[in-house]
């Protein structure tokens, strides 16, 4: 069942070919079994993952079926509340709690049939694009990204098919990018946070990560259940697709990315989509603003905490959390300033067109412990480089995901970034399949196969 | 120059860690004050809450 898609599992059980226990056992036999080279999880729930999945065993045989997710495991990013599981945001110790009760986004899950098999790794407080002690699939010597790490490695590993993760600055799409697999940064507000720990609550969200754009598309819809409406529909038959595209944003990359995002968008151009150059936004406008933001409102957020136990926090979150309370308030609200006029910049960009596409992230996957990676001929911070084309739609709040579009030439994968309208999820969803149907997207498919079968020991 | 010795319960070496990263984050924090003070005075009132839907 490694590697298995939601549909294809979902079929498997309403046939009786297996059931929602079986699949939970592979999936925490496998997680298990990849710990000590992956290092995908925090935390693995056996008792509790059984309990549900036998009760979603007996529901169906009962002749309840919640859906797609029924009977399928889950993997959720350890920021986010499982009721009576702990919930360690990548510290030390600083913070950690038991909660009572499941976050709004894993009540809604559950109550979707899907089967919580364990927390998944982040960077500490979901601050920081590494996750450090999580390592890569594709080649456990390289970077995973972050903060959502252990969501997209244990995806990209065929230990579940879908898992929650959250992005801030590019939390959900740095990782998504180096590990092949597709992740959505849904619209800033629309996804339910109660229960999930807030970095930067303005930036903020919820999202899912998945093997497959369809995968995605499933896990989307319970998310955004409560408060959404899955995001739109995408576009009205006949009319063609209108993609936009900053032709300078490649230069700005590897060019091994450049290539296969430049294929990517000649590909939909091949079936049939209008491609328009446009202008965006100064990156490094926009990632100031990101990083301004994202530590004036940690601070805020985690101040009282880390008073109240400084050691259980690693010196980097300690600093991060200082320098944010040292900001002059100005700076915090001159970088709001700069998000309205980036936002109005961005309508405008999308006056002619329905979606852009950009890089994910500019590089593929760097070795281990990297804290500078080479681009363009220049040593760059880790963090900056992995950020650097998804602060924009995370300071302007639309809904962005990145899917993949092709292999570098040692065989590490690429995502491509769609940036959408807020509120249409769906659109970019499905023109993620699109280019998962095209020649770089189904490499990644092809290769992310071979891994999930190499690692086989698991189950 | 001699580092103080660690606090109670913290690693050998936090302390340097910990001032070593504050100061990079400040000039992180000074840059990009720089730039966002050099954008554009637009008549664009700060982002509060973002918006759903255009």
């Amino acid at each position: 069942v490694s590697g298995a898609s939601v549909r294809e599992m979902g079929r498997a059980l309403r046939a009786g070919e297996v059931t929602a226990a079986e699949l939970a056992e592979a999936a925490l036999a496998r997680a298990e079994a990849l710990q000590p080279t992956i290092g995908a999880f925090a935390t693995l729930t056996p008792e509790l993952t059984i309990a549900q999945a036998r009760a979603a065993d007996r529901e169906l045989r009962a002749g309840r079926d919640a859906g797609p997710l029924h009977g399928i495991p889950l993997g959720v990013k350890d920021i986010v509340d499982v009721g009576g599981v702990p919930t360690r945001y990548g510290t030390a110790r600083g913070g950690h709690r038991t909660p009572a009760a499941d976050a709004a986004v894993v009540a809604a899950a559950r109550r979707a049939g899907a089967v919580v098999i364990g927390k998944t790794t982040t960077h500490e407080l979901a601050l920081g694009m590494v996750t450090p002690g999580t390592q890569n699939p594709w080649d456990p010597a390289r970077l995973v990204g972050g903060s959502s790490g252990g969501s997209a490695a244990a995806v990209a590993a065929g230990i579940v098919a879908v898992a929650v993760g959250s992005d801030t600055g590019g939390s959900i799409r740095c990782p998504a990018a180096l590990c092949g697999v597709v992740g959505l940064k849904p619209t800033t507000g629309s996804i339910p946070a109660a229960g999930v720990a807030s970095l930067a609550w303005s930036q903020d969200a919820v999202g899912p990560i998945a093997a497959t754009a369809a995968d995605c598309a499933e896990l989307h819809r319970v998310l955004a259940g409560a408060d959404g409406d899955g995001g739109g529909a995408p576009l009205a038959p006949g009319r063609a697709l209108r993609v936009g595209v900053d032709p300078a944003a490649w230069d700005a990359c590897a060019p091994a990315v450049a290539a296969a995002g430049r294929a990517a968008v000649d590909g939909l151009a091949a079936g049939g989509a209008e491609i328009a150059d446009l202008s965006l936004p100064d990156a490094a406008l926009a990632g100031s603003a990101s990083i301004v933001t994202i530590l004036a409102e940690a601070a805020a957020e985690w101040a009282r905490v880390l008073d109240a136990d400084p050691e259980g926090f690693s010196p980097w979150v300690r600093a991060a959390v200082r320098a944010g309370r040292e900001m002059p308030a100005a700076t915090y609200l001159r970088a709001g300033r700069v998000r309205g006029l980036l936002r109005r910049r961005m309508r405008e960009a999308f006056a002619g067109v329905d979606l852009v596409a950009a890089p994910a992230v500019p590089v593929t996957a760097a070795p281990a412990g990297s804290a500078k990676v080479e681009l363009n001929g220049r040593r760059q911070a880790v963090d900056a480089v992995h950020s650097r084309f998804t602060a924009l739609a995370s300071v302007t709040g639309q809904p962005a995901l990145s899917v993949p579009c092709g292999l570098d030439d040692t065989g590490l994968p690429v995502g491509l970034q769609l940036i959408g309208r807020p509120g249409e999820e769906a659109l970019l969803l499905h023109v993620a399949a699109l280019v998962e149907g095209l020649p770089g997207g189904r490499a990644v498919t092809a290769a992310r196969a071979g891994l999930t079968t190499a690692n086989r020991s698991g189950g | 120059v001699t580092e103080p010795p660690p606090a109670e319960g913290r690693p050998a070496g936090a302390d340097a860690d910990e001032a070593r990263a504050l100061e990079s984050y400040r000039r992180m924090l000074a840059a990009a004050s720089a730039m966002l003070d050099a954008a554009p005075a637009d008549d664009v009132p700060p982002a509060t809450a973002p918006e759903r839907r255009w």
